[in-house]
């Protein structure tokens, strides 16, 4: 990993701005989800748009204008179809690369970063440009006070390049996984193949992202918990070995329940979500960029990423911070 | 089938108590849970709570059935001896 960059939409929607159109409080949300803020998109301002902007911000960090391939995580592609990946490649001067999305909603930053890698293993390319971006506020039912509050729009990205194993920012080992008869737990009900061939209209809350919170809060403490402790030892390391664990940034009370799980201190957790949200499958890098800039991850510094979401999926994976311009 | 030794009612009520910021021995065994500021991902930290420690699988819509902490600590006891 070579390059870091993220971007946040200027518009930010706190709680009591929430407050004032949901049933809800500030108190409500904080006490359960950790969450003070979010960022909104403006109208007219799609997934790619996102993307390019962290992207570019990468690619700067990284010091460089080309990479062989983009990959893009994003639970709201700009259109069912195509891909947004070509669009953002065009967008930052890089046509004529191959660039593709990769759907596992919140874990897709991860899937994605495991498939960059895994390309530059393989020395079929010997850059990747990896980015989450989501627009989850297209997704949302205003009407929702449950999803309303927690979600948010964003991107980060990372550049990753051909190196060494034993270099500082080199990606370890991805222990990804997936169980797809929780396909419910998170989902958006119409709008594929499966309610279009049943033949009956989309109810209208069909067409809106849907979560079964209490069950999505242990699956996700349980399963990022597996993934990290396999990351763990895929890299010798042990839970007390890390500087710090970058889950992602779903809810507060996952992630002291994570830390609790696996006996890693809180001061260990990157804590991003109470000024953004959920920001998907740009959480993570969101986060990176974030601990970044506020010193939290300093060149050395032993880390792990973990994540869970729709599908259900998970990973997790390794790394030692290396040195990285902020952007 | 594998037993795990399954918390007493008392270290399930500390447990409880820890997670809710409750002060100690305000659990009882006919305490109703609804009633102690529970809230709905609480007894999903409890639970994990029990699985680390004590090795304790509950099923979210289990926990969801206990009334009372009687009836919590029944389900521990009764996942403790069902545990494939």
């Amino acid at each position: 990993m070579c390059g870091l960059g993220a971007w946040l939409p200027p518009t930010v929607v706190t709680n009591d701005d929430l407050a004032r159109r949901l049933d809800t409080s500030d108190e409500w949300i904080r006490t359960r989800t950790g969450i003070r803020a979010r960022h909104v998109a403006s109208p007219g301002m799609p997934t790619s748009h996102l993307a390019a902007e962290a992207g570019a911000r990468a690619l700067e960090s990284a010091g460089v204008h080309d990479v062989d391939m983009v990959v893009l995580a994003t639970t709201t592609p700009d259109r069912p179809c195509p891909a947004t990946a070509p669009v953002v490649a065009t967008r930052l001067g890089l046509t004529g690369r191959p660039a593709f999305d990769v759907s596992a909603v919140c874990t897709g930053f991860l899937y994605a970063l495991a498939t960059g890698a895994g390309m530059i293993t393989s020395g079929a390319v010997e850059t990747v440009l990896v980015v989450g971006s989501e627009v989850y506020s297209t997704i949302l039912d205003p009407a929702d006070r449950s999803s309303s509050v927690i979600f948010g729009d964003g991107a980060g990205a990372v550049v990753l390049r051909a190196g060494h194993r034993s270099e500082d920012g080199a990606v370890g080992r991805s222990e990804l996984g997936s169980d797809g008869s929780l396909a419910d737990l998170i989902t958006v009900r119409a709008g594929g193949s499966e309610q279009r061939s049943s033949g009956a209209p989309a109810l209208p809350a069909d067409r809106y992202f849907s979560m079964w919170g209490k069950e999505v809060f242990a699956h996700a403490v349980t399963r990022m918990a597996e993934a990290t402790r396999a990351a763990l030892a895929g890299a010798g390391w042990h839970a007390a070995d890390l500087d710090r664990l970058i889950g992602h940034q779903a809810n507060v009370r996952i992630l002291h329940a994570l830390g609790e799980y696996l006996d890693i201190p809180r001061e260990r957790l990157v804590i991003h979500l109470d000024q953004i949200g959920n920001t998907a499958a740009a959480s993570i890098p969101l986060a990176l960029a974030y601990a970044q800039s506020t010193g939290e991850l300093a060149p050395g510094a032993r880390v792990a990423l973990t994540a869970f979401g729709g599908g259900a999926t998970w990973g997790a994976t390794t790394l030692t911070w290396p040195a990285l311009k902020t952007v | 089938m594998t037993d795990v030794t399954p918390p007493t009612f008392e270290q399930l009520a500390a447990i409880v108590e820890d997670k809710l910021g409750l002060p100690p021995r305000r659990i009882q065994p006919d305490t109703v849970l609804s009633e102690v500021d529970i809230d709905s991902l609480s007894l999903i930290e409890v639970s994990l709570a029990l699985e680390k420690q004590y090795g304790v699988h509950l099923e979210t819509e289990d926990v969801d059935t206990a009334i009372t902490a009687r009836d919590l600590h029944d389900l521990v006891l009764s996942a403790s001896t069902a545990r494939p």
